[in-house]
């Protein structure tokens, strides 16, 4: 009991804190006039509660204790102080103490259509208290770290890796504040996402469309992302591509993308190394490719790149962490995935949206078949021995 | 580790269902008449327009956004679900295309009728662009209010200069841009009314700025109803 009380103390001091840092930034970006017509400063507090929860959570489970930054000296006796005394300022000299902190905490939580602003002022002072309290009592009862296992010590990644998590981290918190913060920018990314979803091909061509003579440009940016980060259906993009700029120059577009794509998915799995690669496409997946790579040899990434069931990013993070040379993997990244760019890229632009999926559908049946008559009874064979 | 990047996984695939099932604005063309009310008495957020035929005038349900009554902003009235839904004093629930209809009901005449180039309905002054059309009475009253409010008595403009509203009408650009507004602070080639008092830019220059006034208006979230006529 006493251990729930102390973890949860902390968990509610680090929220606290981050939640009292985060309104002091949101009024701050508010005064600018220019942005606030522009962007939903706001959700910065949702932002760093979301960052105050990842601090403990890493603290907590990986015994990273310089991540309890709620009961430093720095944070307590000048952060904190200092964000509570631009709250104030800024408020007070708009009259507007009981208005735009209830403003800003209550639409960064998402409660608008939830709670008044004079209910949402009793909830920040009951919070002021709990936070105050809490901040105390961390303070006092410091987090031992006794039963966390060594393996999963921050300490035991690389410098590079602890890096590279923390950069990950900011630049998924800065993408979610864009995201939330500026309103066409999210309908712009909700269309794009439903289109490809969806597997609307002509929809998402619009939505290129939409972007006049950047059109290109933004397909090949989310042809990156969607390799590097989003389970995205890849396909949808090329047979736009194919319908937009015509078979040609669409596989241009489509291979080109793909290739950033798979060559940054490569060097992310370099860089950050196996024990995050397994994180990322799952232990078995990764047993499954050092299998394939085992049987293949150097001829793995391209047959894995002609067939179209096999996961293009599993390939790319998982030759990051294998004996692959990069030139290897390159040339045979862009050689396995040229049939099947030329052909999305051509019916793209010759067939209709649902003969598009049907052709799909079709190939991705056909290469099941092949790829199971091949693999199957030799991963079966294998198990049973 | 393993659980970290679990509930990281778990977010992410969250907030891209999250945007790809959450629809973007958009107004049903056909359907405008969906948010007229069919008395002022059912004025609300299902049906935030109502056009009194008899005495001409159109009735617009709002609720005060209690953020600008303190903080600048060169939007008046907004629709909630456009882009910027929630940067202006009041929030429609009407989307701005079925109020370009509803002025144009009651004989309002828009320097920028449907179909037509937004930048012929300007006229170019000594300050810059100026919104033209018929000019637009507004006046804005609650539950418990002491009177009818012109606008100018419950907006403020930091110049002084009364606020003059004119009929720009822009439906094309409001269709296209979705920004959702109804009525703009300063000249603009997308609000359906506009203050012809102020050129295009004079907020974003910083010329200008605009708020509710918050001794007169409501509280945040109180409703209101503001009523558009023409002089004919």
């Amino acid at each position: 009991m006493k251990g729930i009380v102390k973890f949860g103390g902390h968990f509610l001091a680090s929220l606290f804190l981050f939640y009292v840092i985060g309104l002091a930034v949101s009024l701050l970006l508010i005064q600018n006039k220019w942005l606030d017509m522009r962007f939903d400063s706001e959700y910065f507090i949702l932002v760093m509660m979301l960052t105050g929860v990842w601090f403990y959570f890493v603290a907590l489970f990986m015994s990273a204790s310089h991540f309890i930054i709620w009961t430093r000296p720095l944070f307590m006796r000048v952060i904190l102080p200092l964000s509570a005394a631009v709250i104030i300022i800024l408020t007070a000299i708009k009259s507007s103490l009981f208005v735009m902190p209830a403003y800003v905490t209550r639409k960064g939580l998402m409660l608008d259509s939830m709670l008044t602003l004079p209910q949402m002022n009793i909830l920040i002072l009951v919070w002021v208290l709990i936070g105050l309290l809490s901040l105390y009592g961390a303070a006092r009862y410091p987090l031992d770290f006794k039963k966390s296992s060594p393996r999963m010590a921050w300490s035991s990644f690389s410098r590079s890796s602890r890096y590279g998590i923390s950069v990950f981290f900011i630049l998924s918190a800065l993408l979610l504040f864009v995201y939330l913060g500026q309103s066409e920018m999210q309908a712009s990314a909700n269309r794009a996402a439903s289109a490809l979803m969806e597997a609307d091909v002509e929809a998402f061509r619009d939505y290129l469309l939409s972007f006049g003579p950047l059109a290109a440009v933004v397909s090949g940016l989310l042809m990156i992302f969607q390799s590097v980060a989003a389970p995205l259906p890849a396909f949808v993009i090329t047979f736009a591509n194919g319908l937009l700029f015509g078979w040609f120059w669409g596989a241009v577009l489509s291979w080109t993308s793909a290739m950033a794509g798979a060559v940054l998915c490569f060097f992310i799995a370099k860089f950050f190394g196996r024990p995050l690669v397994e994180k990322m496409v799952s232990k078995r997946a990764l047993n499954w490719w050092d299998r394939f790579f085992e049987k293949y040899g150097k001829h793995s990434v391209f047959i894995a790149r002609l067939v179209p069931i096999v996961s293009f990013d599993l390939v790319s993070y998982a030759s990051g962490v294998t004996a692959i040379k990069f030139s290897h993997f390159f040339w045979a990244t862009g050689l396995g995935q040229l049939p099947a760019t030329l052909l999305y890229s051509y019916l793209g632009e010759t067939a209709s949206g649902s003969v598009q999926i049907l052709f799909f559908v079709f190939t991705v049946v056909i290469a099941i078949a092949v790829l199971g008559s091949i693999i199957g009874p030799k991963l079966l064979g294998e198990k049973k021995a | 580790m393993k659980r970290l990047f679990i509930l990281y996984i778990s977010v992410a695939l969250l907030l891209l269902g999250l945007a790809a099932c959450s629809s973007n604005a958009e107004i049903d063309e056909d359907n405008l008449d969906a948010a007229y009310a069919s008395s002022e008495d059912e004025l609300g957020e299902e049906k935030g327009i109502y056009i009194d035929e008899e005495n001409n005038t159109v009735k617009v349900y709002a609720t005060v956004n209690g953020k600008y009554l303190s903080e600048p902003t060169r939007h008046g009235l907004n629709w909630v679900e456009g882009n910027y839904g929630d940067e202006a004093v009041f929030k429609s629930y009407a989307n701005p295309l079925s109020f370009y209809e509803a002025l144009e009901t009651i004989g309002g005449e828009p320097a920028t009728a449907k179909g037509e180039d937004s930048d012929d309905g300007f006229e170019e002054t000594e300050e810059g662009k100026v919104i033209q059309g018929d000019p637009v009475n507004v006046t804005i009253s609650w539950e418990g209010a002491e009177k009818e409010y012109d606008v100018n008595e419950v907006m403020v403009d930091s110049t002084g200069r009364e606020i003059a509203y004119r009929y720009g009408g822009n439906y094309d650009n409001a269709k296209e841009n979705m920004t959702g507004c109804f009525m703009c602070f300063d000249s603009c080639p997308v609000g359906v009314i506009s203050n012809s008092a102020q050129p295009v830019g004079t907020f974003d220059d910083g010329e200008a700025e605009f708020h509710g006034n918050p001794d007169i208006l409501p509280e945040d979230g109180e409703p209101v109803v503001v009523t558009y006529s023409f002089d004919k």
